[in-house]
């Protein structure tokens, strides 16, 4: 599984999921190659739901930083919290990215 | 797959709880403002915010407990302290409304924590 | 509702607690005045409070609806001030009685240590929403 620090285990559960799903995302691209269309389409699925949800919760903070600064709320802390999630899902989907990228042109590197 | 990111329990429990803090804090604001008025009731955030978030936790998890809001309601408990019927006392809302930024400020500790720690999962990077 | 949570409530209370200051140092500085401006002795000045609807703009309904405080009026005494016998003083009647305001030090100096009170207690409501305002933003760094 991908560890991104050594063998150092964060505390809380949550961060586990990301490395694991950079670990199934980076797979599919390997198959990608060799295996049917179908697996390309399943493949490029999975990167267009991504890229959608990540554009739903940026869409999400945009309404709440909205309405905190027309002064519609007063609940600041929906807002930053927003903020955060969707620039670390931007993070994210930035991360998965550059993964495949890498293992797009380790694969080119491969001796045929 | 964004959204199991963001569905741990105690963040989603400590946002809402945030959200009642700062409802708690504006009914401090205005006990604190109305002291001196003639007839007037204190508020608080109604003391079933707890019980109801507590059993929709086990009912239905962080989906049904973020259904639950917090709302104010007149405190019944309390006695009036003036012959006019007014029942805040300045002392206990100064109090409360210490405990209360304190709870403020942990509640943001776990968010921000759980947001760090992803970040940190996500980019590799500790800082 | 303003991104400092409580701060309309404190600014009606500041504000009328400020009201009050001002009139009880009015009241201590016109403690001897015997010939006001329509002619009869101060009339000691009393402030009354009553609740007003804060707006609420957008947020989660509650109920009561949050209430702040304002001044309702200001109001003379209607009590009698002691009466002294001082038949050398100019603003002495036929009998050499003089009419001193109501105006009691005792109860006015209670008085301003309460408004006091009051008005650093919605300080403290300020400073404590501005605080989990700048908590707010340091969130996730």
């Amino acid at each position: 599984m991908l560890s991104p620090i050594g063998s150092f285990t964060p505390i809380a559960t949550q961060p586990t999921i990301a490395p694991a799903r950079l670990d199934r995302a980076a797979a599919p691209a390997t198959t990608q190659s060799t295996s049917a269309l179908s697996g390309a389409h399943e493949f490029g699925n999975l990167f267009t739901k991504l890229v959608d949800q990540v554009d739903s919760t940026q869409q999400a903070a945009a309404v709440e930083t909205q309405k905190v600064m027309l002064g519609q709320t007063g609940q600041l802390h929906n807002a930053m919290i927003s903020l955060q999630e969707s620039s670390l899902a931007l993070g994210m989907m930035v991360e998965v990215r550059n993964k495949l990228v890498e293992s797009y042109q380790e694969l080119m590197r491969m001796p045929v | 797959m964004i959204d199991a990111i963001y569905s741990g329990q105690n963040y989603q429990l400590a946002r809402q709880m945030m959200d009642a803090t700062v409802l708690r804090h504006q009914a401090l604001a205005a006990n604190i403002a109305n002291a001196e008025t003639p007839g007037y009731k204190r508020v608080d955030v109604s003391p079933s915010f707890a019980t109801q978030l507590r059993s929709a936790l086990e009912r239905g998890g962080t989906a049904e407990s973020s259904k639950v809001q917090a709302q104010l309601a007149e405190d019944a408990m309390a006695k009036a302290v003036r012959p006019d019927g007014n029942n805040v006392e300045i002392e206990k809302e100064l109090l409360a409304l210490g405990k209360n930024s304190t709870e403020f400020n942990f509640l943001s500790q776990v968010v921000s924590t759980d947001i760090r720690n992803l970040r940190m999962a996500i980019t590799g990077k500790s800082a | 509702m303003d991104i400092i949570p409580g701060i309309e409530s404190a600014t009606g209370g500041l504000q009328a607690q400020r009201t009050r200051l001002d009139v009880i140092a009015q009241n201590i500085a016109n403690a001897q005045t015997t010939r006001g401006t329509n002619g009869k002795p101060y009339a000691r000045q009393v402030v009354s409070f009553e609740t007003e609807l804060i707006k609420r703009m957008g947020d989660s309904v509650a109920s009561p609806a949050l209430r702040g405080v304002k001044v309702s009026a200001v109001t003379s005494d209607p009590r009698q001030g002691p009466v002294v016998h001082n038949p050398s003083h100019p603003d002495a009647d036929a009998q050499g009685f003089v009419h001193m305001p109501n105006v009691n030090m005792a109860m006015e100096m209670v008085d301003l240590i309460s408004a006091t009170r009051a008005y650093e207690a919605n300080l403290s409501v300020v400073k404590a929403g501005r605080e989990m305002a700048a908590k707010c933003l340091e969130i996730g760094r």
